[in-house]
């Protein structure tokens, strides 16, 4: 017996001593939202380097990808956008390029070139007030995906009013490089939550990575567990106004021009953040059908909450909520 | 003979107590705080998850009622026959749980998730 | 032993075996919070028809004892918890006998806790696994004090019942 014993407890010991410790940190300077890192390591200079390397990664992206300030010499896509060509950093083009393909994949869904319509719907979220509708039309005429010409590093965009919007696609993809960086650095236990685009790598001493998934009437709805994937949340709760007692939220359909209301909200798993973060745009836009097939096609799990509140999930999804 | 044979039976039955002893401390002793929330299932789906600050009574697909009362959760009615599970002490640890195996109902208690989206 | 003599002694601990099941079906066992915790009874039957007869005839015993079980006080369910717990527990008595090592108390001890091992597996398949593991610690020492205490029983009536052998022989 005490041969056993003696081993099992010294493993224990030297199990407990080694344990990494968990370390957290927050930023609110990028992509207007609010970003959240944990990290499990063994000393607070390790995860001191950790955080620095990931803000500093996620502050350049920021900065690309910004479509309301320009930064000195940085091509970024405010200043595509007014300029209407130039050669851009290859993350802007990598971006636009999927952002072009993701129109394909979702039926026009989920379109980086709404942006003239998105920046009249910012504006009046800003006063508080409704879009004119005939404005609306007249910019939904300069939305056209095939305007956005990709040749090389060079971009253009052959309509001067149109004007490109990442916001459905940047924080997932920031959230795919930041992590893919930090798994460079040799960092293996971390999770990444870019405003709500939860990226995971490995998993906690005590199991995997949970995420509450809210209820969009308040409460939580689910915990998912996952290690190494990713998760997103579009949910009409996250950001919007009121004008007269009704909610005008921030997902807009490109048909309609107005906020999507076929869903409260719609949770992705997948693999990678920035697919996941693209789809659950998409599916938000989406009926049921379209968007089961289009969640298979690229094998991401998806949970669907309704407006009368009942819940639909891809058949993988209740494997995550184990 | 008899007596090597006894020693058998005594070492089997403690190395089969040591696994049930190791089972214990790996599943109890990590989770001892006070949890977060509970997570009602049915038949392995889940149903519903509820958080335990919040005193509520719920309706588990007409099987049984979860009562969350004072930070701990307990089942106060059920339709199945043995009634275990109306009779567990309400749990509140992380951990924790009551199984109703007739109805396939189980109720667990979770500790708090890394991200909230 | 004599073919006839055989078939009398099966059929008799057959019915034994299902008399026990229903005396234990009238007294439950405190259940310690935990469902599923019996004394396991009918166990002592299976394990005559192993000693006395022979691994298949005690097997058929374990398999009937389960059927008709299921067919007086089961559900579909029930049964698959039973037929779980009985094959495991059955499986860890026919080898833990042949290795030759191991007293009825031992043997029947470590059946205790498997069987209820395999109706713990069972139960994780069909709802939540991890509210399960909660239960599997007192599950495991429950079998096995009740398998220890059938285990005694069973010692005791192994005695009379060589003898009796022996004395027909």
């Amino acid at each position: 017996m005490k041969r056993l014993l003696i081993p099992l407890l010294s493993a224990l010991i030297l199990l407990s001593g080694c344990a990494p410790k968990r370390f957290g940190a927050v930023y609110t300077d990028v992509f207007d939202t609010f970003t959240e890192l944990t990290v499990y390591c063994d000393t607070e200079d390790e995860f001191n380097a950790c955080s620095a390397a990931a803000h500093a990664e996620l502050l350049r992206l920021h900065e690309i990808f910004d479509i309301y300030n320009t930064y000195g010499g940085l091509t970024n896509a405010a200043s595509l956008n007014s300029d209407l060509s130039a050669d851009c950093p290859d993350e802007l083009v990598e971006l636009i390029a999927s952002g072009k393909q993701w129109y394909e994949l979702s039926g026009g869904k989920l379109n980086i070139a709404l942006g003239s319509v998105l920046s009249l719907w910012h504006d009046c979220r800003e006063k508080g007030v409704l879009p004119d509708e005939s404005e609306l039309k007249a910019r939904a005429e300069h939305c056209a995906i095939a305007d956005i010409v990709i040749d090389g590093n060079n971009v253009s965009l052959s309509d001067p009013l149109m004007s490109v919007d990442l916001g459905a696609v940047a924080k997932g993809y920031a959230a795919q490089k930041t992590a893919e960086l930090l798994t460079e650095a040799g960092f293996e236990n971390f999770a990444l939550s870019v405003g709500g685009n939860v990226i995971t790598r490995g998993k906690k001493p005590s199991g995997r990575w949970e995420i509450g998934i809210e209820d969009p009437d308040g409460g939580l709805l689910t915990t998912v567990k996952v290690s190494g994937e990713s998760v997103v949340t579009s949910g009409d709760y996250q950001r919007f106004f009121e004008v007269d007692g009704v909610r005008y939220h921030h997902i807009i359909d490109p048909d309609t021009l107005y906020p999507a209301g076929l869903w409260r909200s719609v949770t992705v798993i997948s693999e990678n953040s920035a697919e996941a973060d693209a789809l659950s745009t998409a599916l938000f836009c989406l009926d049921e059908q379209s968007g089961r097939a289009l969640a298979e096609k690229i094998s991401a799990e998806a949970m669907w909450v309704a407006a009368d509140g009942s819940i639909a999930k891809t058949e993988g999804f209740s494997d995550y909520e184990k | 003979m008899k007596n090597k044979r006894l020693l058998c039976d005594l070492l089997l039955i403690l190395a089969i107590a040591a696994l049930a002893g190791a089972i214990f401390l790996l599943t109890r002793l990590p989770s001892g705080e006070e949890g977060e929330a509970v997570e009602i299932r049915i038949g392995g789906e889940l149903f519903k998850v509820l958080p335990l600050d919040t005193d509520s009574s719920t309706d588990v697909g007409g099987l049984c009622t979860v009562v969350i009362e004072n930070g701990a959760a307990r089942v106060s009615e059920s339709t199945c026959s043995n009634l275990l599970c109306v009779n567990h002490r309400p749990i509140s640890r992380s951990g924790e749980s009551i199984v109703c195996l007739p109805n396939g109902v189980t109720v667990r208690v979770s500790g708090g998730a890394d991200f909230y989206i | 032993m004599k073919t006839s003599r055989k078939i009398a002694l099966l059929g008799l601990l057959t019915a034994l075996c299902f008399v026990l099941s229903y005396i234990e079906f009238l007294l439950p066992l405190p259940s310690f919070g935990v469902p599923g915790v019996k004394l396991g009874l009918a166990n002592l039957c299976v394990m005559a028809a192993l000693w006395l007869v022979g691994a298949k005839e005690a097997a058929a015993i374990n398999l009937i004892r389960i059927i008709l079980n299921w067919a007086i006080f089961g559900s579909f369910t029930g049964l698959l918890y039973s037929l779980a717990g009985g094959f495991l527990s059955f499986l860890a008595m026919l080898l833990l006998k042949k290795s030759g090592r191991f007293s009825p108390i031992g043997i029947s001890a470590a059946a205790g806790a498997l069987h209820n091992v395999g109706q713990l597996a069972v139960a994780m398949l069909l709802t939540d696994a991890a509210a399960l593991w909660y239960y599997t610690p007192v599950l495991i020492i429950c079998g096995l004090a009740a398998g220890a205490v059938n285990g005694l029983v069973f010692s005791a009536i192994l005695l009379r019942l060589q003898r009796k052998e022996n004395h027909h022989e």
